[in-house]
């Protein structure tokens, strides 16, 4: 297992984020999480990647357990996983070029490694996620949403991490941009074996990346098993509120839900 | 049909930096009573312009020019105080965002008290009772306390709720709803819709439906119009439309999607972005990421053209559904 959740408990003033969740990631496997806004999501991908103690639980990368780590092994251990956000303008420097934000992980990651070792690797990431040679002395402004999320990525891999927390990495993109990201995203799981913990809220995206689904409702986890299993035949009814309210079925399904909900 | 809302030839300009910008280039469309007509495309194709137009509520320095009719009444040229006037009778927004509509130092129930007086007159008793039925109309049962809440005490959910109520308080003919789901979560964006069609079904208003996610304005919209920068790519019934796309770039969106059939599979992903400079293509401007582009789409634009009786498209190379 890449990534072990046990017991996971988070509690801020007034609400617990995390109740008790426990789930794992396998090598080159995709689990997502879904729920609704304010179940829990960033809040446990924040502690998986050690940037939140939990209160309770367990979180384990590659066997060994986060908590008790310090100094340069917590770093090594953190290095393995990495982060995508939502908003890509948000997430990248606007006074940096491309090319520096992508300098920037690889010269932490590499103390060591000379200038022409680091503009190899930089020259291979940015070839890895589609973006060529002019994109490099661009500034976040002067790219488009797709092109950031591409740096973005790019960044993240830099540091070689074993596992990807992609926290909605398309909900802000437009549709067909998001196909190109799904389809770097899916190249790159295949190309490096990498593992991904997927947050998202379109069951459609989850659909398509997922191997396996977590269902989160108000901090606890109320149904997870393999994707196309879970999505198709839901057991529980959260689950199934969930996969009703996605649009895409036509009016006659909106209608039929307006007659079951009076 | 007599149409409630007719857009005829619209263009909307801006002066950047000295240049000329043209975000809406001639789009047409119509809206008849009580029909739902979606707006739909991809960000900055110009459909918050398109429906900021029908409003008469433009941002500084925007130029508009064709002709927007509103139940025959051009909207384009009018003075602010015809256009205060249909925006108080006729027709009524609904935004992405319910919480920058609300003042938020005010409460709910002087907002709709302020609105409803503004337009019916009558007391604060009669207001107060209208406010009660309208919650009540949008499922907001517990109206004593929504009326008396700050917006910032009410969630996205509710707020949003208030704010289509606020826009049925002058029982408007039409109802520009701006990605009107878009902030909310996925189940209580479902109960906005299904709230929107049972009030559209009871009332009989039209809805320009102005929307990026593609699904929903499948489930909601009777037609749709598919935008691509600044202008109508394709327009026709909603269920033609998606299911035989006849224009390439509605083609392109649909495959797109990711979908169940499609879980595991390598995306149909469109390439390229939509040219920086629209006004200096002289040919279709989809030619530079259509996958069909030939020679003349290079030369000459292509003029919307009938598909069928209710559908245009505008492409040389349009799909008609004939052998190909
Ligand atoms: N730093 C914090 N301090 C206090 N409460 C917090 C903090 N971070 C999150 N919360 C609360 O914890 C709960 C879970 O939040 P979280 O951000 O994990 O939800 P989410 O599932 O990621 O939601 P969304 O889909 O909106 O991103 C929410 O009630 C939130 O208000
Ligand atoms: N005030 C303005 N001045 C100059 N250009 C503007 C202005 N408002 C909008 N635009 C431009 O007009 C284009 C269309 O904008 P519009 O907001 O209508 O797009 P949209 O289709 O609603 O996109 P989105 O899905 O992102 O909301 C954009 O490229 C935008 O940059
Ligand atoms: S006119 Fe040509 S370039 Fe334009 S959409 Fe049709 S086939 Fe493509
Ligand atoms: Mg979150
Ligand atoms: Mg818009």
């Amino acid at each position: 297992m890449i990534l072990d959740v046990q017991d996971l408990l988070v509690r801020f003033p007034g609400v617990t984020a995390v109740d008790g969740v426990s789930l794992s990631v396998a090598e080159n496997e995709c689990f997502a999480l879904v729920g609704e806004s304010g179940c829990g999501k960033t809040t446990l991908a924040r502690t998986v990647l050690g940037l939140q103690r939990p209160d309770g639980g367990t979180v384990a990368i590659a066997g060994t357990p986060l908590a008790g780590l310090r100094g340069r092994a917590l770093r090594r251990l953190r290095a393995q996983v990495q982060i995508v956000f939502q908003n890509p303008y948000a997430a990248l420097n606007p006074r940096m070029t491309a090319g520096r934000l992508v300098d920037e992980p690889l010269r932490l990651a590499h103390p060591d490694a000379g200038r022409d070792d680091r503009r190899r690797r930089a020259e291979e990431l940015f070839d890895a996620v589609g973006l060529t040679g002019t994109h490099r002395s661009r500034y976040p402004h002067e790219l488009s949403g797709g092109q950031c999320q591409r740096v973005a990525i790019a960044r993240a891999l830099a540091v070689g991490p074993r596992l990807l927390v992609l926290d909605e990495p398309t909900s802000a993109l437009d549709v067909s941009v998001q196909a190109q990201i799904l389809n770097l995203l899916d190249r790159l799981r295949r190309t490096r074996g990498l593992s991904y913990l997927l947050i998202s809220h379109d069951l459609a995206v989850v659909r398509h990346l997922a191997d396996r689904v977590g269902v989160m409702r108000a901090g606890r986890l109320v149904e997870q098993g393999p994707s196309a299993q879970l999505l198709d035949a839901p057991q529980h009814p959260y689950t199934k509120a969930l996969l009703d309210a996605m649009p895409g079925r036509g009016r006659a399904a909106l209608l039929a839900d307006t007659i079951e909900a009076s | 049909m007599t149409e409630l809302l007719t857009v005829d030839d619209l263009t909307v300009e801006f002066t950047r930096g000295g240049a000329a910008v043209r975000p809406v280039r001639g789009v047409s469309l119509t809206v008849a009573p009580g029909e739902i007509v979606g707006v739909v495309g991809e960000t900055g194709c110009g459909k918050t312009l398109t429906g900021l137009s029908v409003l008469g509520l433009l941002p500084p320095g925007a130029r508009a020019s064709g002709s927007v009719r509103l139940d025959g009444r051009e909207i384009i040229g009018a003075p602010p105080s015809v256009l205060r006037d249909l925006r108080g009778r006729q027709v009524a927004m609904v935004f992405q965002n319910p919480g920058t509509a609300f003042d938020p130092v005010r409460t709910i129930g002087a907002q709709f008290d302020r609105v409803i007086r503004a337009h019916r007159g009558g007391s604060r008793g009669r207001a107060r009772e209208h406010a009660e039925r309208l919650l009540r109309d949008v499922e907001l049962a517990d109206t004593g306390r929504v009326l008396r809440a700050y917006p910032h005490q009410l969630s996205g959910g509710m707020l949003q709720r208030a704010m289509i109520a606020l826009a049925l308080s002058c029982d408007p003919r039409l109802i520009i709803a701006d990605e009107a789901t878009s902030a909310l979560d996925v189940t209580v964006a479902q109960q906005v819709r299904r709230l929107l069609l049972r009030l559209q079904s009871e009332r009989g208003f039209g809805v320009l439906f102005v929307t990026h996610n593609l699904a929903e304005a499948y489930d909601l919209c009777d037609r749709v119009y598919v935008l691509y920068a600044g202008q109508v790519a394709e327009t026709g019934p909603t269920a033609e439309v998606f299911d035989a796309p006849a224009h390439p770039y509605t083609r392109a969106l649909l495959d797109a999607l990711p979908r169940a059939d499609r879980a595991g599979t390598t995306l149909t992903a469109l390439p390229g972005t939509v040219p920086s400079s629209v006004l200096a293509v002289t040919g279709c401007v989809f030619a530079n990421r259509c996958p069909r582009a030939e020679e003349t789409c290079e030369h000459s634009p292509p003029p919307p053209a009938a598909v069928t009786a209710s559908r245009t498209a505008a492409c040389h190379f349009a799909d008609t559904g004939g052998p190909a």
